[in-house]
């Protein structure tokens, strides 16, 4: 079975591969109207490395998301593959790709509306061991549990508290527990930063950069903020418009702009001369 | 240059768990000049937000307000019947909210939404409001060929066209002041670019003040003249953007530059990675210090920090800071 591999890959084998997808949308026919067909993803290919980041940036609406969910097959692609670990998940059978997806998980912007507000943290914490993990002992998942909130720097009292209660980066570090507990291997973190302050992006930046290397995982960095996406990442992808138009590393795609003052801050101004070409529309 | 708004000893308390209160405004002072940009800096829960529904008077019936005063345009905000509030409101203080999706009517026009508001209070008829709608939906570059944008509804338009249209509908009675809660938190940094560059041309030729709230100062840069910076519901700093961005007198502001990450294209080796950060968590706003609010979290703190609360000091004739290492 796919999850019983070795887990030594060959650091030049990806972990996980999109192989050409397009993902296409067919609107509902509204009063029998016909709608044209929305090409969300078009021709995308990318690989994931253990222990490595690959940053997806682009503009609102130009498929990040859409091929987010294209990976762990939330979202079915209208054409191409999904290899991970080498095997193409659309040809396994159902309860084979439920154990491949505790391996692949997605982690969401907006962490209020990930997490159930009505479960305390440690239901939430225990929610998927009980449906990956049926049959183990009540001590054994709340064993699992305290291990899991001591890695994400969460104290082990605040188990009974709900998502409300916590700040938002705290809430992103309960969404990181719960991919820990399943031991996932790929984390897609879909604009995990972007709704933080300058702070508490930087402590779960610093979380996930340790999480990553003491367990290899490997991250796909969906983000919109340049400046992270060139700090995290070993590798950069633009998308535009459902393509990947540009790729390399961080140097290269992001042309460096080094303006003569003394405070970082005042360099760090938006500069459209940082932004990479193949992020600006044409007609501007 | 003339002040145009001033806010003194702001508390705002809301019913927190187990009959404790939530200290949202902390005794907190603002000042805004006639034509200036002032830029609101701080984390979330620091009070930007309910300071601007307080300037508004738009807190919730649950909030418990009491301020010294909020004069504007030498009248005071606080002493206004509701009716009159009403007139100033939109008219003469205008705002921009965050997301511009949930902010805009989902059944109604958007061109209908920006005459709406020039119905209400320039006394002009239906269709002189609708041709000037229109003028002003042009002027924030809301154009598109194959359809008139006046007649979309908000859901057809992208979130940046969806703030452009918010920031039309700002503009309609020519108010002398626009709050802009986070107005570009939500778009992606192009279309960002796009709309700081709108705010930056009208503020600049309409002479109109703009307070812009934010938790990022790179948005500040380019637009703001001057930066307030907002911690446990109070200004615990405030200059011109130039001095506070280069030699920030508070720990808390230090602390908060020096977590902006690096402009792309600067990577560093993995191994120092490592992303600086403000030590300890935000302020627990049910929790009531009688010292200085970011003691706990200052690198600085000494023993009268947590004693009592510092005075505001001036620093350089220009900045204002309430910190006991400038003698406050």
């Amino acid at each position: 079975m796919v999850v019983d591999q070795n887990n030594q890959q060959n650091a030049t084998q990806p972990l996980l591969a999109v192989r050409n997808v397009t993902l296409h949308y067919a609107p509902r026919r509204f009063f029998g109207a016909a709608r044209p067909t929305i090409s969300a993803v078009q021709d995308v290919s990318l690989e994931l490395f253990a222990g490595k980041t690959l940053a997806l940036v682009g503009p609102s609406g130009s498929g990040k998301s859409s091929l987010a969910r294209c990976i762990p097959l939330l979202e079915q692609p209208s054409a191409g593959q999904i290899l991970y670990r080498g095997v193409n998940l659309s040809t396994l059978d159902r309860k084979t790709l439920k154990t491949v997806r505790r391996e692949i998980h997605l982690i969401f912007q907006d962490s209020a509306s990930a997490l159930n507000p009505r479960l305390t943290l440690e239901e939430i914490l225990a929610e998927p061991l009980v449906i990956h993990e049926a049959g183990r002992t009540a001590g054994t998942i709340r064993k699992r549990i305290c291990e899991a909130m001591e890695q994400v720097e969460l104290p082990e009292k605040w188990k009974s508290r709900r998502p409300l209660e916590l700040s938002g980066g705290q809430r992103q570090r309960v969404a990181i527990a719960r991919s820990l507990l399943l031991r996932a291997r790929v984390l897609i973190l879909d604009e995990v930063l972007s709704a933080l302050d300058l702070s508490a992006q930087g402590q779960i930046a610093n979380l996930l950069l340790a999480l990553q290397t003491h367990h290899q995982l490997a991250f796909l960095f969906i983000t919109h903020d340049l400046s992270m996406a060139s700090l995290l990442a070993d590798e950069v992808a633009v998308m535009r418009a459902g393509r990947i138009v540009q790729r390399g590393s961080p140097a290269e795609v992001f042309t460096v702009n080094l303006q003569s003052t003394s405070s970082p801050l005042l360099r760090n101004s938006p500069s459209r001369e940082t932004v990479p070409a193949t992020l600006i529309s044409a007609d501007k | 240059m003339q002040a145009l708004l001033q806010a003194s000893g702001l508390h705002v308390q809301y019913p927190g768990s187990q009959g404790k209160a939530i200290h949202a405004l902390n005794g907190a002072c603002l000042e805004l000049r006639q034509g200036e940009v002032l830029g609101l800096l701080g984390e979330s829960g620091s009070g930007k937000s309910t300071i601007a529904k307080t300037l508004l008077r738009l807190l919730p019936a649950t909030a418990q307000l009491t301020g010294d005063r909020i004069e504007f345009q030498g009248r005071d905000l606080l002493k206004l019947r509701e009716q009159e509030m009403q007139k100033v409101r939109g008219a003469q203080i205008a705002m921009i909210w965050q997301d511009p999706g949930q902010a805009l009517n989902p059944v109604m026009k958007v061109g209908d939404q920006v005459t709406e508001v020039m119905l209400a209070h320039r006394g002009w008829n239906s269709r002189r409001c609708r041709d000037e709608s229109e003028i002003l939906l042009g002027r924030v570059q809301l154009e598109n060929p194959e359809r008139r944008i006046y007649d979309a509804y908000p859901h057809q338009l992208s979130g940046g066209q969806q703030q452009r249209v918010a920031i039309a509908q700002s503009l309609a009675c020519e108010p002398s002041l626009v709050i802009a809660d986070e107005p570009t938190s939500s778009l992606d940094p192009e279309t960002e670019d796009e709309i700081l560059h709108l705010l930056r041309a009208f503020t600049a030729q309409r002479k109109v003040s703009l307070l812009l709230i934010t938790h990022d100062p790179k948005i500040l840069i380019g637009l703001a003249s001057r930066v307030a910076v907002m911690y446990g519901g109070r200004v615990i700093e405030e200059g011109p953007l130039e001095q506070v961005f280069q030699r920030p007198n508070h720990p808390y502001t230090q602390a908060l530059l020096n977590c902006v990450p690096p402009p792309p294209g600067e990577p560093k080796p993995k191994s120092q990675m490592g992303l600086p950060t403000i030590p300890g968590s935000a302020l627990d706003p049910e929790s009531v210090s009688t010292g200085c609010a970011f003691a706990p979290r200052c690198s600085q703190r000494m023993e009268i920090c947590e004693v009592r609360r510092p005075f505001p000091v001036d620093v350089e004739d220009t900045s204002r800071v309430e910190c006991f290492l400038h003698g406050g």
